[in-house]
């Protein structure tokens, strides 16, 4: 009883063998591939995906949108949990776009939100025309493509945007010609819709949005009120942070928000919404400045350089006070980055 | 009230007896339903040799008593099984995992097999290449040169 040549690891069943291949973690799937044909057939087949959803084998990706000089190149880098660089997603449709916004759909899906491009020849430096989009996209790593979705109602950028319960909000922002909008859309991933709705009017900026609690918190930048939404009652409610922000780039890790304000260069800001409470720490003085965008990778708070080629600096929430800070050798984007994002798959 | 403990015989294939408490045969599926049906004081199990029923019955052993003695779930507890976990695989050679595999597949023991077939990807990762893993669980590649070659142009990260 020899079938040595054609099972898949010889000495076990293929079943027994699928559930073992599929534990292996992605970062060596070109090394497996390269064992024999039936593993990279197997490793290719839509059979593999759903085994490995049986044995519940699911990693942690982090997306790094990031540009060159610029906007002349601009890629998407996918790197693991432990820092290994992947390769890269496929580009987003469409002309290169600013102000847009990137969220995360049931876990593992990205989806590219709105933004806008520039007007060709209008480019005297304070009267740029700018063209706002409506166009959406998801990326789903498993077919390795991004798809359309339904555009949203109104073109916007600039706009704030979190997910709450599986469904994406986008509060505010611009439409084309600069217009303030002060209304928001939410979008239901199982129907691909998306239904205006209202929201407080501030004359405000992009800033901070997030959910906590099952509900939408969104602070715009200028304002000192945070604006909370309820999905259960469908009504806003207002909270005085007593504080006004401006914050270029933030992230949220275990229900607390972290942001970069301009008004505090070379300070992490920290938000608590569980106490409505304010503060910041010092980040330490690094070549390339003190401008960062924040990212989240293994549960610790990430500050890109702005500038190319700079070292990565990690802020770890579960070190002593006094180690916090380190620099991250194993993140090394290889351009600026713009955002990122975590997917599981 | 507390229960008398209730103790159950299996017989492996080449007649190796095991007497083991109830609540042990229980982690199993394929003997729990076993003992439900068919009262007997002992059990055959024709498909499984003394060498890795008593592995199995080993595993079984501590993850009952751990499972009774921590209650819901302590952190030490947890952290004192996985220990014993990873002991317990790291002396084994891989026709052993391979059996073992089999027994739990055939026992219906979740976890075990969980733990089994994490050894084998584990395996499979810690070889430095491709020519590694073939030397270690002794597979003949079916590749032309040429072929090989071509599957390092691919994306690692996911596949059109």
């Amino acid at each position: 009883m020899d079938s040595s040549s054609s099972s898949l690891i010889p000495g076990l069943t293929d079943d027994a063998a699928e559930l073992c291949l599929s534990r292996a973690p992605r970062c060596n799937f070109r090394t497996i591939s390269q064992v024999c044909k039936r593993w990279k057939t197997f490793l290719r087949s839509e059979h593999f995906a759903s085994v490995r959803e049986l044995t519940g084998t699911v990693e942690e990706f982090m997306c790094v949108l990031m540009e060159s000089e610029c906007g002349r190149d601009v890629y998407w880098e996918v790197f693991d949990a432990s820092g290994n660089k992947l390769g890269q997603i496929p580009p987003v449709p469409g002309p290169l776009k600013r102000g847009f916004g990137v969220a995360v759909l049931g876990g593992g899906k990205i989806v590219f939100i709105g933004g806008y491009t520039e007007v060709e020849g209008s480019s005297s430096i304070n009267s740029t025309i700018v063209s706002a989009s409506a166009d959406v996209y998801e990326f789903d790593p498993a077919s390795n493509r991004w798809r359309k979705l339904a555009d949203m109602n109104i073109p916007r950028y600039n706009f704030a945007f979190a997910v709450v319960n599986g469904l994406l909000y986008v509060i505010r922002g611009y439409s084309t010609d600069a217009y303030s909008l002060s209304n928001s859309e939410v979008y239901n991933p199982e129907t691909n819709q998306w239904s205006l709705m209202d929201c407080p009017n501030r004359p405000v900026w992009r800033g901070i949005a997030f959910s906590f609690k099952s509900k939408l918190y969104a602070v715009g930048n200028g304002s000192r009120f945070i604006d909370i939404y309820d999905p259960k009652t469908e009504t806003w409610e207002e909270l005085d942070s007593e504080q006004s922000i401006s914050v270029y780039s933030y992230t949220v890790v275990r229900n607390k928000v972290y942001f970069m304000d301009r008004n505090m260069p070379g300070r992490l800001g920290v938000f608590d919404p569980e106490e409505n409470c304010w503060s910041s720490v010092g980040v330490p003085p690094r070549a390339g400045g003190f401008w960062f965008r924040l990212g989240e990778w293994n549960s610790k708070v990430l500050l890109f350089s702005r500038v190319c080629g700079h070292e990565t600096l990690m802020y770890d929430l579960d070190k002593e006070d006094g180690s916090k800070w380190r620099v991250c050798d194993q993140i090394k984007p290889s351009a600026s980055h713009l955002t990122s994002v975590l997917i599981s798959f | 009230m507390e229960n008398e403990k209730k103790m159950i015989t299996l017989k492996s294939s080449d007649d190796v007896t095991f007497e083991v408490e109830e609540a042990v045969v229980l982690e199993s599926q394929f003997l729990s339903h076993l003992v439900q049906d068919c009262p007997a004081p002992e059990h055959k199990i024709k498909e499984v040799t003394g060498k890795i029923l008593s592995k199995v019955v080993e595993y079984c052993e501590k993850h009952v008593v751990v499972v009774v003695d921590g209650g819901d779930s302590s952190s030490s507890s947890g952290d004192d099984l996985k220990k014993w976990d990873d002991k317990f695989i790291k002396e084994m050679d891989l026709s052993t995992v391979y059996d073992l595999i089999a027994a739990a597949n055939y026992l219906n023991i979740q976890a075990l097999l969980d733990l089994m077939c994490q050894r084998v990807a584990d395996v499979i990762t810690a070889c430095k290449d491709h020519k590694e893993i073939r030397e270690t669980l002794g597979i003949v590649s079916d590749y032309t040169a040429e072929e090989e070659a071509e599957v390092l142009k691919e994306n690692e990260w996911a596949f059109d």
